[in-house]
């Protein structure tokens, strides 16, 4: 009896400090990391989340290519532990900082991913990154103490302004403690974007279709987001400005209808620009349209269609294209 | 014979009425072009029935000065116009099929898909989109031989099962296990190794449309619908022969098992040839076999016709109404067949049960 109470005991301590040792590993940092206070306590709301922070944040992980683009123009490059997909061919001035990043999936690194990099900031630049039901919704970042940040383009509903970049910029930059940089960065894109829109502002805007993807039905630009505000600052008109989301299904038949002047072609994906180009030209409903007539053809790369201040170099290839007399 | 015995026919859960067939056939191919003819006129855009005509006779006849857009007359001649032939051919192509396999089963609940094809070639496809395959401009080719070459596999599986297991139930039950293994292999491949970009396409695909027909497209479900559909009219003695049962209708000089084999592959040649031009459509090969045999009663010389009727306008309505629903969003025409099939099947068989009792 001795000898089974003693065995008893032994696989019960056993247990408890295994346990013990497994939680705690997950609790430690990996580095200690500098505490950098910020000078008062940080408090906002960012797409229904209400936000606090009362030291930056040092080890940041970012979902999504634009947003690590972002961060590193905030002067954040040594802060950030792991990043999303990170295919994307960074800016020249960005590309040295980019490459030490290092990526944690081809695409969304998984919740566990996430927690083992033990990160005190997520953010994220679409509403994919923080998806239910893969497990890494805002709430359950919450519940493991870990704050995030989604970038406004994909949770709100109503136009996309620059209101909203600046809102964006400016609460990551307070929260990082790098406001100057984000003031900065705010003015640089909407002073260029100045630029471009008053120097189309004389001409008449051209009627524009914005072509994404799909055979049997188009994907294109809706007038909620980021891709009317860059073609209306272009001295374009979106003709499915009408829709209320940022990407949405329409007909051949209503493109044909809406007779566009011009074509915007998303470039991303299998398929090329050129291939899109083709489909279009060959198509029977599309080829009836002035821009198919004419080869009206502007092709942008998705990765400058996004919340970042690469929208201004998209605005600008599409502005020079829309209007070749104006002085861009 | 007494009223009673003329209206029950044995066989059948159904009566039937006492119209003789060819008023049937006449009345409803005046309705397939009533149909058509509202199909032509309807859309995401608005066009004036004047306009819609006019167009057409000008194509016909060239003896009108044109007002309308070139856009227009794309929308007409281009897009509209063979989208409804492509439908009316794969309606009837699935009623045929579906009318076939439920008499070479003698199960009511069999559809055309029944060894499998829709998993097939759905999986076909995903395997053609996940590879990049339908990415380029010849991907218009691409997806419908992918979808049909990945039709014929579970049809191959099943065939080599019914040379080694000679009893009915082997070949259809392999069908469904073929077709289960597949769903599976869809689900994988989707969630596991595609891409976001690849999903969209794909599901949009799996849903079932109409949306890139044209009129190359609208060839392969009429070669198929005029060749398999014509063969199994033409068997439709022997395949009331089954009805007999199995001991019986050999008895009666039907090599029974090479037989189904040949039906059960006419009906699969014929789903997948539907299936590679317009996805998964469900429910028409299911229902419309029923409708047929509530108006002209089970024989199959008679029920397969206008089975094939009644499939065509009932997939052309189909379509029709999905993409004129609503001027922003096209509904997929799998839901349609599905969400309105249903309760009307419901009622039409209450209704029976009710006068039968």
């Amino acid at each position: 009896m001795l000898k089974q109470f003693a065995t008893v005991v032994v696989s019960l301590v056993l247990s408890v400090s295994l346990t013990a040792c497994a939680t705690s590993k997950g609790a430690s940092p990996q580095e200690p990391g500098v505490e950098q206070a910020l000078d008062e306590p940080v408090t906002f709301t960012n797409c229904g989340e209400q936000l606090t922070f009362n030291s930056a944040p040092q080890r940041i992980i970012t979902m999504n290519d634009h947003v690590t683009e972002v961060l590193l123009e905030l002067g954040l490059g040594d802060r950030i532990v792991g990043m999303g997909y990170g295919k994307a061919e960074p800016r020249p001035d960005l590309a040295e900082q980019w490459a030490q990043i290092p990526s944690l999936a081809d695409e969304y690194p998984s919740m566990e991913q996430i927690l083992d990099a033990n990160p005190d900031l997520v953010v994220g630049g679409m509403a994919s990154a923080f998806n239910e039901k893969e497990g890494r919704s805002r709430e359950a970042f919450a519940e493991h103490g870990i704050p995030t940040f989604l970038f406004t383009e994909y949770c709100s509903e109503e136009s996309f302004s620059l209101d909203a970049l600046s809102t964006d910029y400016t609460q990551l930059g307070q929260a990082t403690g790098t406001e100057d940089a984000a003031a900065g960065l705010v003015e640089q894109v909407t002073s260029d974007l100045d630029e471009i829109s008053d120097a189309v502002a004389e001409d008449d805007p051209i009627p524009t279709f914005l072509y994404d993807s799909g055979d049997a039905e188009p994907l294109t630009v809706g007038g909620v987001g980021v891709g009317n505000l860059i073609v209306e600052n272009a001295g374009g008109t979106n003709l499915f400005a009408d829709r209320e989301r940022p990407y949405t299904q329409t007909s051949w038949e209503q493109v044909a209808e809406r007779a566009p002047e011009a074509i915007i072609v998303l470039d991303y994906g299998d398929r090329t620009a050129e291939q899109k180009i083709q489909f279009l030209t060959e198509h029977p409903l599309m080829k009836t349209t002035p821009a198919v007539e004419k080869g009206r053809f502007v092709v942008v790369p998705l990765d400058d269609f996004f919340e970042s201040p690469r929208l201004v170099d998209s605005t600008r290839t599409i502005a020079r294209a829309l209007h070749p007399n104006a002085e861009i | 014979m007494s009223d009673a015995a003329l209206r029950t026919r044995p066989g059948t859960r159904f009566t039937r009425s006492r119209v003789p067939l060819t008023l049937w056939c006449l009345a409803l191919s005046l309705a397939l072009i009533g149909v058509l003819v509202w199909a032509v006129g309807s859309g995401s855009v608005h066009i004036p029935s004047g306009d819609v005509w006019a167009i057409v006779w000008h194509h016909i006849t060239g003896s009108v000065t044109p007002w309308w857009t070139a856009a227009r007359e794309s929308i007409i001649l281009e897009s509209r116009l063979p989208r409804a032939i492509t439908a009316a051919a794969v309606g009837a192509s699935l009623a045929v099929a579906g009318g076939s396999a439920q008499a070479v089963t003698r199960n009511a609940l069999a559809d055309p898909y029944l060894l499998g094809v829709s998993s097939g070639a759905g999986f076909g496809v995903v395997c053609a989109s996940v590879l990049g395959w339908t990415a380029g401009v010849s991907g218009w080719l691409v997806t419908p031989a992918a979808a049909f070459i990945g039709g014929l596999a579970p049809m191959a599986v099943a065939l080599l099962v019914s040379t080694a297991v000679r009893t009915p139930a082997a070949m259809i039950l392999t069908g469904v296990a073929t077709g289960q293994v597949f769903s599976a292999l869809i689900t994988f491949t989707l969630l596991v190794v595609a891409r976001d970009q690849q999903l969209s396409g794909v599901l949009h695909w799996m849903a079932g449309g109409f949306g890139d027909a044209r009129w190359r497209s609208a060839i392969i479900p009429l070669t198929a619908l005029l060749t398999m559909g014509t063969a199994l009219v033409v068997a439709g003695r022997q395949l009331d022969l089954l009805h007999v049962g199995e001991d019986g209708a050999r008895a009666l000089g039907l090599p029974t098992h090479a037989f189904r084999i040949a039906v059960l592959l006419a009906v699969s040649l014929l789903a997948g040839c539907s299936v590679a031009v317009a996805g998964g459509i469900g429910f028409v090969g299911l229902l419309v076999p029923h409708v047929a045999a509530m108006l002209v009663g089970a024989r199959a010389r008679r029920l397969l016709p206008v089975a094939a009727l009644v499939g065509a306008i009932a997939l052309v309505a189909a379509d029709t109404f999905a993409r004129s629903a609503s001027q922003r969003v096209e509904l997929p025409v799998g839901v349609v067949t599905s969400l309105v099939g249903a309760p009307i099947f419901v009622i039409m068989l209450w209704r029976t049960q009710r006068r039968a009792t």
